[in-house]
């Protein structure tokens, strides 16, 4: 039978505690018999892009059941998720989701971004801060402040109105994740500029509201000063274009 | 120009010279860059030798305190080589993600082949 299902990318950076239990939520939420799991969801290859983590996270993906890619070194999230594009555009699959691997994207709200994929929207996204979201989710003041401006400028620049375009939680159709593994530069930073790239391209963009569980365990990526110093680097690029 | 003030800045020339010369022996400079500081320090030597060069050019230019002739096309050289620096290695970093983008997915093919090839069981 025809059915070639979803395509989960989870970049990963010393996550060896919580990837393996992400892995089998997603799995969990995305197999199963047809009668009990949501029709939107088919059986799923996840890829977890291991970017350069000296704990044992590939192993614990491999033991999970995942495609792991391994980075020789650590090149950030962006690099991750580029290599995971690359990867998917040579795959078979109907829909491709990107999400964390420290377990903030609760894997049931799966289905609700694939059905928006699957009805004509080219890039979903999860958003926190939608106001359909029963508790807005908690950030601290300088990020609450960084996505303002942000949705700010895209609005102004690229035309699209988000509420949470930082997500980290997206669905794909097949033409944004071949965009993506085509035009995303070397170097890509963030899931800000791919926004920017799919905006650009006319390509659908819309958001659902999911619930996002605290971080189980490792670091945010970016925090304080190395935060703002990020966002401005990603504003520039969003806003001039051309390399981040 | 005093005497000392000649003698420091071709002690300073030649230094430039001797490190330039022994980084590139030792294979740890690309002759690009040898060959751009050779000429630098060529160019400090000459000033040193001979300093009314400097008041010449700056006559020819029309630059009545002749000195900062020297620190303005210093500054400006230095930037420029700067600005080249960044661009190569923004160039760089982004090859060597390419290349280990590349290793990754080698190494994952590679996986998945041994696997094929091993007996079941």
């Amino acid at each position: 039978m025809d059915n070639p299902g979803l395509i989960a990318v989870i970049p990963a950076y010393n996550e060896e505690n919580t990837v393996g239990a992400v892995i089998a939520e997603v799995q969990r939420t995305c197999s199963g018999p047809a009668e009990v799991r949501p029709a939107e969801v088919r059986p799923v290859e996840v890829v977890v892009v291991d970017d350069g983590s000296v704990d044992s996270t590939a192993e614990a993906a491999a033991a999970a059941g995942a495609t792991v890619l391994r980075l020789p070194v650590n090149l950030g999230y962006g690099a991750a998720l580029r290599l995971g594009f690359r990867y998917a555009a040579g795959r078979r699959w109907d829909c491709a989701l990107v999400l964390d691997a420290d377990g903030q994207h609760i894997a049931t709200d799966i289905p609700a971004l694939v059905a928006a994929c699957h009805s004509g929207a080219d890039l979903v996204l999860g958003s926190r801060f939608h106001p359909d979201c029963a508790v807005p989710y908690p950030v601290s003041r300088i990020r609450r402040a960084a996505i303002r401006v942000v949705s700010r400028v895209l609005r102004h620049r690229r035309g699209v109105a988000l509420t949470d375009p930082t997500s980290g939680f997206w669905a794909m159709s097949r033409p944004c994740v071949e965009l993506f593994s085509r035009q995303l530069p070397a170097g890509y930073l963030d899931n800000l500029l791919g926004l920017s790239i799919a905006a650009r391209a006319g390509l659908a963009i819309a958001e659902v509201p999911v619930t996002m569980a605290p971080r189980q365990g490792g670091q945010p990526s970016t925090q304080g000063a190395r935060l703002v110093f990020h966002y401005l680097r990603t504003l520039l690029a969003i806003s001039i274009g051309g390399r981040s | 120009m005093s005497l000392t003030a000649r003698i420091v800045s071709a002690l300073l020339a030649a230094f430039v010279v001797a490190i330039i010369l022994k980084l590139q022996r030792r294979g740890g400079l690309v002759s690009k860059y040898g060959l751009l500081w050779m000429a630098t320090s060529a160019v400090m030597l000459v000033m040193a030798a001979a300093p009314d060069v400097v008041d010449t050019v700056g006559g020819w230019l029309g630059v009545e305190y002749t000195p900062s002739l020297v620190f303005m096309a210093a500054l400006g050289f230095v930037l420029v080589v700067l600005v080249q620096y960044s661009w190569e290695l923004s160039r760089s970093e982004q090859r060597i993600q390419i290349l280990m983008e590349e290793v990754a997915l080698l190494r994952r093919e590679l996986d998945a082949q041994r696997k094929d090839a091993e007996p079941e069981g």
